[in-house]
């Protein structure tokens, strides 16, 4: 084996390269990303395995397996398979097919909380809301934000490089932590968002002499924000009798067009 | 209003890069608070874009889609809606109107899309078997180009379409259709909290959702308030989580940081 011989880092920027601008775009039910994995590693492969079809081609295949995990985590996984696969040619291939499932579910449940859900929540709130005020500031905010995120591929790219499988594990407790922290802030916004985009607009006014209150008054003074948090309670309490969200959504929709038609909202 | 060539150009090829954008390079145009932005800003009427799309981004907030569930499409639905709108000159209510159905039937060539790529999938195994690798990057530029077809597509027909059919199909929308959903659009936001919900620790840390509520409703803080003053909690609780942590590592070992 050729212990020394090392893939250009150019090589090993491309695979990056193609993995941030086309990682998802293949998706398909059966490997899901199987096939961008190998799109995105065959420059660094044809390299490795210059002189060792045999092993190329048994590299390929591996890659082509099952593949599913949050896109702007899987730069950690890329770059630790390239470190590894770089040294042991195909005497590794089992272990790497090993570590990419190992990785793939935590990476996901912290990317898609960290990278995704929350972020966009907060983000997309705030440009959402200035939107409607008429400004776009929200909206170049929200793509500084993204374009953070993003760009932080790079560096994870070089500590799956650095880290092999060493780091692994003391990053697992680390990244507890942190999705811990980042749930404590999202449940905070969450709280926030509740009155402030969920708005029942009650179409009833009630009077009695010279006395007129309208039902969103009422409300107020019971609780502000009653009718958004019984709401917001309700979904939560369909959700969780695994109601799939589509038909939550005909349900909203055919119940507010009831309500409307009855003179109650507007 | 009178489209020009140019506009229309730059729509259709914002209709094919909005779901690509979505799923590869991810640079943040496929919400549709920017779709409404972006086409407001072709067309010359950013206000309605991004009324439209604004209001498309709360009912949306917190959807979005993992491990292969579709879900509907609003970010080409917001674009389709603010071109319909501003370039038939009807309000912006209209706009959001057509977006939710348009939304809906996208969910179908979402999971036409996943089903044909897995031929794309199949045949590159095979091409790895004749050691035919460049064909499998032919095969995924394929599945790249799906992708961008289930975009690209609808907003192709509406730009083809035109104005003239639509504006047909609006005079037949009934005012308990356009009402009623004006009516959802401020209840559908609870569906999108309620699902973010679902991924939150909301039973261990429920005390944190009502602080948060409260800061909006009686403090009557904005959001960006509300987030600044959330990480600073999420910031003490990481610090102390870590030291805890630490002096577990090291118990037995020495500590010789304080």
């Amino acid at each position: 084996m050729t212990m020394n011989e090392q893939v250009s880092n150019r090589t090993k920027n491309r695979v990056l390269f193609r993995w941030i601008l086309n990682g998802g775009a293949s998706l398909n039910y059966e490997k899901m990303m199987g096939l961008s994995y190998t799109y995105s590693m065959l420059p660094f492969l044809k390299e490795n395995y210059k002189d060792d079809p045999k092993g190329l081609k048994e590299s390929v295949k591996t890659h082509l397996q099952f593949f599913n995990t949050n896109p702007y985590l899987a730069p950690y996984v890329l770059g630790m398979n390239i470190e590894i696969e770089e040294q042991e040619k195909e005497s590794s291939l089992k272990t790497i097919a090993g570590l990419k499932t190992g990785l793939m579910g935590p990476l996901a449940g912290l990317g898609d909380s960290v990278f995704v859900v929350i972020p966009w929540t907060i983000f997309g709130a705030i440009a959402a809301n200035m939107a409607l005020s008429g400004s776009p500031i929200g909206i170049f905010l929200w793509f500084i934000v993204t374009w953070f995120l993003r760009g932080l591929g790079i560096p994870l790219y070089k500590a799956g490089m650095k880290s092999g499988t060493s780091l692994l594990t003391s990053i697992e407790t680390k990244m507890k932590l942190i999705t811990e922290s980042v749930s404590i802030l999202g449940l905070m916004v969450v709280g926030g968002l509740i009155p402030t985009v969920v708005k029942p607009n009650l179409a009833l006014s009630f009077k009695q002499g010279s006395l007129k209150l309208t039902g969103n008054q009422i409300l107020d003074q019971i609780m502000p924000g009653l009718l958004p948090a019984a709401l917001v309670f309700g979904v939560y309490y369909l959700l969780g009798k695994k109601i799939k969200p589509i038909y939550i959504i005909l349900i909203i929709i055919v119940l507010s067009v009831g309500l409307y038609v009855l003179g109650i909202m507007k | 209003m009178n489209v020009q060539f140019w506009q229309i150009a730059l729509i259709v090829l914002y209709g094919f890069f909005i779901n690509y954008d979505k799923n590869g390079s991810m640079l943040g145009t496929s919400q549709p608070v920017v779709a409404g932005f972006l086409v407001g800003l072709i067309l010359g009427d950013i206000n309605t874009g991004l009324y439209i799309g604004g209001t498309l981004q709360l009912m949306t907030l917190g959807i979005s889609s993992f491990g292969g569930a579709s879900v509907p499409d609003y970010q080409t639905a917001a674009l389709i809606g603010t071109y319909i709108a501003i370039t038939t000159g009807q309000k912006a209510a209209i706009g959001i109107t057509l977006a939710i159905p348009v939304a809906m039937l996208m969910v179908e060539l979402d999971v036409l899309k996943w089903t044909v790529n897995i031929y794309f999938q199949n045949r590159a195994e095979r091409y790895a078997d004749e050691e035919k690798y460049n064909k499998i990057e032919l095969m995924q530029l394929c599945g790249v180009f799906t992708t961008m077809l289930v975009s690209g597509l609808p907003v192709l027909l509406t730009v083809i379409a035109g104005p003239t059919l639509v504006k047909s199909i609006i005079a037949f929308i009934p005012q308990w259709v356009t009402g009623g959903l004006t009516v959802a659009g401020n209840l559908l936001p609870a569906l999108g909290i309620g699902l973010l919900l679902r991924y939150l620790p909301v039973k261990s840390y429920f005390g944190y959702l009502v602080i948060g509520f409260i800061a909006a409703v009686y403090l009557k803080m904005t959001i960006l308030g509300i987030a600044l003053a959330g990480a600073a909690v999420a910031l003490i609780l990481y610090r102390r989580n870590n030291e805890e942590l630490n002096t577990t590592q090291t118990i037995g070992g020495v500590n010789d940081d304080e």
